[in-house]
């Protein structure tokens, strides 16, 4: 029975990987690739100013989407979950008809709606509530943000209702019938038993949000449109650079690693996931 | 026969040829016909121009648009990339191609319009392949001049280039993520020679012009249509890389003010080439498709189409009015020898001061991140 799955991984995951693994290695210059064993790129990368500033760039997009996603996916899920029971099936119809349209059109559709002359803009004027259009709405980090929650949050919403809706009513009601509170039993049941999804969600979030590359260009300013995924896309498809697009892509395959070992301490300290026996 | 009889039907003959030649691009070609497959600009495949061309000729199109330039290399020497017959090279652009072997030589057998261009295209070795070889590396067919776009109704006609750097334009100027065009927007703009920006002048005062604009950037667009798409939108008011073809294109979009100019310190020049890829599996498509870009009325309505020049004297009557007027083609050569500044040399000597593409794609970078 594993042997299948043992495949997958193997053709799909892990071959693909070692091959990525080997050309971070090798020797790149004019659009010429040649096989060799160097550390020159890796050097560059822990080195030069520029993959610092791209750090950033990447976190301060990253971060709070993960944060707001899971929060604001958690936050649906819950209500679905445990409050909504008349239309809980028309509100997952809505959450997953969202992620059938595609990706590119979501995606510019955020332009028609937050541009100068967009929806929102023209709204908020005939209203009177500004004067002017309001310029960060489109071309600027918080529109990037806002745009990736709108992309990611029907895939938290889904992970954290799976988890929620089961777990037991009896449990909860349990737990108010011995004094404690709605908020007390969220957080001393709820939470805990839906802990793995929150630690899913926010991996996935974190993952999906830092190698974005088409949200961050289409619809980031200047100086937020540069992330790891807009890099290591202009490396492959652009420049040709083969070996420094792997070198990034290990880079960032490793920085996930940490990030996901950082994230799951941080939920089991403070009680959200279960502890390791 | 009698003489007089055998003179009619020769005279008829010539007549004939020579007006089908006039009027019929790409008649000539034996084996053409089935499928052709382009890299290239958007619009650059002509779609709607070219429809009658290719339904009498069965030749059925596919396209991929490039996003700039480094596109090309990365796609055809990728997994994939032998399916393409045809993609577009600027003249900076054809040696460092055809070095890294994705370009096909051609010869005035294959594209036999190439015989009849301006002696500045058809005699210039930016398109030939090798010195002393009549070969061609690709088929310049389309050329002007790259100024600024703006909306007329929103800001001043720019007359320097200088202007993209006026803080009064802060947050409304757009351009695209190609570094060569803005390393030669500020290279021209600095009154550097374009065939010879060296380091210095690449790390120092270009550099430096170019942060200088990027406070002003709205966004750096993913490409040129996209950049023509906010200007058209009126999400700024000035357009870097500007082109004629964009003002046609908001007219069509009913956006009446957007104008073209070429500033003060002059326009930099560009000139855009077919080539036939290397791997091309449809080459006399391929061929067939140059040709009908060089001659006749194909010709005259992709210039038409664009607002660009041609490359072709015999083409220059039918263009339309508004075309013809764009450029002086009663002393063509002195305005492309003299007044059209090319970018041409990224692709230097060992030894020689001269920036390489890998430099100004690396400044570029920098500039964006910084």
């Amino acid at each position: 029975m594993g042997a299948p799955l043992a495949t997958v991984l193997l053709v799909g995951v892990i071959v693909p990987g070692v091959i990525l693994l080997a050309y971070s290695f090798f020797h790149y210059s004019n659009y010429e690739i040649r096989p060799a064993l160097q550390f020159g790129w890796y050097k560059d990368i822990f080195t030069q100013p520029i993959y610092r500033i791209v750090l950033w760039n990447t976190l301060a997009l990253a971060l709070p989407t993960t944060l707001l996603s899971v929060a604001g996916g958690y936050v649906l899920a819950y209500y679905i979950a445990f409050v909504a029971k008349r239309s809980r099936n028309f509100l997952l119809l809505l959450i997953v008809g969202s992620l059938l349209a595609s990706y590119l059109a979501r995606v510019y559709a955020w332009r028609t709606l937050m541009g100068e002359h967009g929806i929102v803009n023209t709204v908020l004027q005939y209203a009177r509530l500004v004067d002017q259009p309001i310029g960060w709405l489109l071309f600027s980090r918080i529109a990037v943000i806002l745009a990736e929650i709108n992309l990611i949050m029907p895939l938290t919403a889904l992970i954290c209702y799976a988890s929620l809706s089961s777990v037991p009513d009896d449990l909860r009601e349990a737990s108010r019938d011995l004094g404690a509170g709605r908020v007390q039993t969220l957080f001393r049941i709820t939470l805990p038993i839906s802990g793995k999804a929150i630690f899913g969600s926010a991996a996935l979030s974190f993952y999906l949000s830092s190698g974005d590359y088409v949200t961050p260009a289409l619809l980031g300013g200047p100086t937020t449109s540069i992330t790891f995924g807009t890099l290591i896309a202009q490396q492959i498809v652009t420049v040709g650079n083969y070996p420094l697009g792997a070198a990034i892509s290990v880079v960032m395959v490793l920085s996930f690693l940490v990030y996901t070992l950082l994230l799951a301490a941080v939920l089991r300290a403070i009680g959200f996931a279960p502890r390791v026996r | 026969m009698l003489r007089r009889d055998f003179l009619k039907i020769a005279g008829g003959g010539v007549a004939s040829f020579g007006l089908s030649s006039l009027f019929n691009a790409g008649s000539s070609n034996a084996d053409v016909g089935g499928a052709l497959n382009l890299f290239t600009w958007q619009g650059y495949d002509l779609t709607k121009p070219f429809e009658s061309w290719r339904k009498e000729r069965k030749i059925e199109q596919t396209v991929k648009y490039i996003n700039n330039q480094f596109d090309v290399v990365s796609i055809l020497k990728g997994p994939g990339g032998d399916q393409f017959d045809v993609s577009s090279a600027n003249q900076a652009y054809t040696h460092l191609f055809q070095r890294l072997g994705i370009m096909a030589p051609i010869s005035v057998e294959d594209v036999p319009t190439l015989a009849k261009m301006y002696p500045f295209f058809r005699n210039s070795p930016i398109w030939r392949w090798a010195d002393n070889d009549p070969r061609y590396n690709s088929v310049p067919w389309t050329w002007g001049a790259i100024g600024i776009n703006y909306l007329s109704d929103k800001v001043e006609k720019p007359t320097s280039w200088n202007t993209l750097l006026d803080p009064k334009h802060k947050g409304r100027v757009g351009t695209y993520d190609d570094a060569f065009n803005n390393v030669s927007i500020a290279a021209i703009a600095l009154g550097f020679d374009l065939t010879k920006i060296s380091h210095a002048q690449l790390s120092g005062p270009i550099r430096d012009w170019l942060l200088m604009l990027k406070t002003n950037l709205k966004t750096i667009s993913l490409n040129i249509g996209d950049q023509q798409n906010l200007l058209i939108n009126k999400e700024v008011d000035l357009m870097c890389v500007g082109i004629t073809l964009v003002s046609n294109a908001a007219k069509a979009a009913g956006v009446e003010t957007v104008e073209f100019t070429v500033p003060s310190e002059g326009g930099f020049g560009f000139v855009d080439a077919a080539f036939v890829s290397a791997t091309a599996p449809n080459k006399e498509n391929a061929f067939a498709f140059c040709e009908a870009l060089l001659s006749g009325e194909t010709a005259a309505a992709a210039a038409n189409e664009f607002l660009q020049a041609v490359v072709v004297p015999s083409v220059v009557p039918l263009l339309s009015p508004a075309t013809r007027a764009l450029y002086p083609y009663e002393d063509l050569d002195n305005y492309l020898a003299n007044g059209l500044k090319l970018a041409v040399n990224f692709t230097p000597e060992e030894g020689q001061d001269i920036v390489t593409f890998a430099e100004i794609n690396a400044l570029w970078t920098e500039i964006k991140a910084s």
